[in-house]
């Protein structure tokens, strides 16, 4: 009875109410930018919506909630940096023939936790799942920070996009990452979204440049395929580069993979693209990108071009508009009209 | 002859434009002194991280209306505030930090002198109790 007795109650409200208003302070003491994420102390509270329309030539007409992206950072003390980002991916909103919320795969994804250690002002050492670095597109993928809605093959297809393990990162201007995944990748995505497993994954990257504007970058990858047993070693080279309104930027890789010959169709793997955008307004951009990919199951080269335009009022928000063009054999691209809204909150 | 100097003054005075002054403060525990123009765009590019003793770096940010902000972007890191708002998109989604926005210069000062790492700017002429100046930039705009 005492327990429920006002006098036990009131000093848990009290308590309740102070740390509301320490709660509230610290958030008001704070303003928030969209983009930014609300800062909580130490923590900050962020993420990412992108909802895709798409209008294929062949097949149904749909909108989708592709990601909706949550991502919490603490920054604490020099050991206890984590940083953890789930997404809710892959949602059909509408669907031609088959209506609003029509039953699909979509599902709660891990798709990065790991913890950073300042070892010096200049290097880090993270432990944990984190998006491995091959090419700034892998690195910074969110919907709101690229320019097209349809993303290269090259920056994905067969080499393996996160690593659960180990990295020394830094440099003197951060343009050094070393990392190694010992193991099966942690909370690994499905198999419909990601065929090839990977059990072991060693690489590098480094970044000539301010990684902003201006950079070149090289990345070296080798991995151990977890089913086919085998190991695979892929090189890549990307960039940018920025003159007044014009940017282009470009990604090539090579991948080679050391097994029998007669099990694939090549064993020496590769993709390209170069995509370049031109600034109409402050806030419109116009972007055109043409790739190709040699698969290691398919007899010809696949290549797609993409044309469309983006509307981005704020650095945190992309309209994007466009159309894609595919030739050769399909690798999961589909001809047609895309567009899509990205937010970064 | 006063009439001369007051207006002899006040030509020179317009005719150099306007000139202000900006501290850099940081928490008195911080473990560094002074610091260059390099060492505040890789603080404010959050390139750098931590302090020499492993404390994480707490960059503050004005306003983004704020004179003293464009100020400091365009004068003192030699960056425009678009291209320093698309970085800090582009590092927040990699899991760094924001340089967190504080409403006005006082702010600053009192966030800054209470929580260790943070580090700010501010005009001169604000009272700094609890911080340490780390650097000091006098501006001028000579049109």
């Amino acid at each position: 009875l005492q327990r429920h007795s006002p006098s036990g109650a009131t000093p848990r409200i009290l308590v309740g109410l102070i740390l509301f208003l320490c709660f509230s302070a610290a958030i008001n003491a704070l303003e928030y930018q969209l983009g930014q994420g609300v800062q909580l102390g130490p923590v900050n509270v962020g993420g990412y919506l992108d909802v895709i329309g798409k209008g294929p030539r062949e097949g149904n007409a749909e909108i989708e909630l592709d990601d909706l992206s949550f991502f919490i950072s603490g920054r604490f003390n020099r050991w206890l940096q984590p940083f953890v980002e789930v997404e809710y991916a892959a949602q059909i909103l509408w669907k031609e023939n088959h209506g609003a919320f029509s039953p699909n795969e979509s599902k709660w994804l891990l798709e990065r936790a790991y913890n950073d250690l300042s070892i010096t002002p200049d290097w880090r050492l993270r432990l944990g799942k984190m998006l491995s670095p091959v090419g700034q597109w892998n690195l910074i993928h969110a919907a709101p920070l690229v320019m097209t809605t349809i993303r290269p093959l090259t920056t994905f297809r067969n080499f393996s996009i996160f690593a659960s393990g180990l990295s020394f990162l830094g440099g003197s201007n951060n343009n050094l990452s070393l990392y190694y995944q010992p193991w099966g990748e942690l909370a690994p995505l499905p198999r419909r979204m990601a065929p090839i497993r990977y059990r072991e994954v060693v690489g590098g990257r480094y970044v000539f440049g301010d990684a902003f504007d201006r950079w070149l970058g090289i990345s070296i990858q080798a991995a151990k395929l977890d089913t086919k047993n085998f190991w695979q070693t892929l090189f890549s080279l990307d960039g940018s580069f920025k003159w007044k309104r014009l940017g282009l930027e470009f990604q090539t890789t090579y991948n080679h993979l050391y097994t029998d010959s007669a099990r694939f169709r090549h064993i020496n793997e590769w993709g390209a693209y170069l995509q370049t955008t031109f600034s109409l307004h402050p806030h419109w951009s116009l972007v055109a990108r043409a790739e190709g990919f040699r698969d290691r199951d398919k007899r010809r080269t696949h290549t797609n071009q993409v044309v469309g335009v983006v509307f981005h009022p704020h650095p945190a928000v992309k309209w994007k508009l466009e159309y894609l063009w595919t030739q050769g054999p399909e690798l999961g691209l589909s001809e047609g009209v895309f567009g899509s809204i990205a937010v970064l909150f | 002859m006063r009439r001369i100097l007051i207006f002899a003054f006040l030509f020179l005075h317009l005719h150099s434009g306007w000139c202000e002054t900006l501290l850099v403060i940081a928490h008195p525990e911080v473990g560094i002194d002074k610091l260059d123009q390099q060492q505040l765009k890789n603080i404010y590019l959050l390139k750098q991280n931590s302090w020499p003793d492993g404390t994480p770096v707490i960059p503050l940010n004005l306003p983004a209306t704020s004179k003293q902000r464009s100020l400091f972007f365009e004068k003192v890191l030699k960056l425009d505030m678009q291209t320093a708002a698309n970085i800090w998109l582009q590092m927040h989604y990699r899991g760094r930090q924001p340089p967190h926005v504080v409403s006005s210069p006082q702010t600053a000062v009192t966030f800054t002198s209470r929580v260790k790492g943070a580090i700010s700017y501010i005009p001169a002429g604000i009272e700094t109790p609890g911080v340490k100046v780390v650097a000091r930039f006098q501006l001028e705009n000579n049109q």
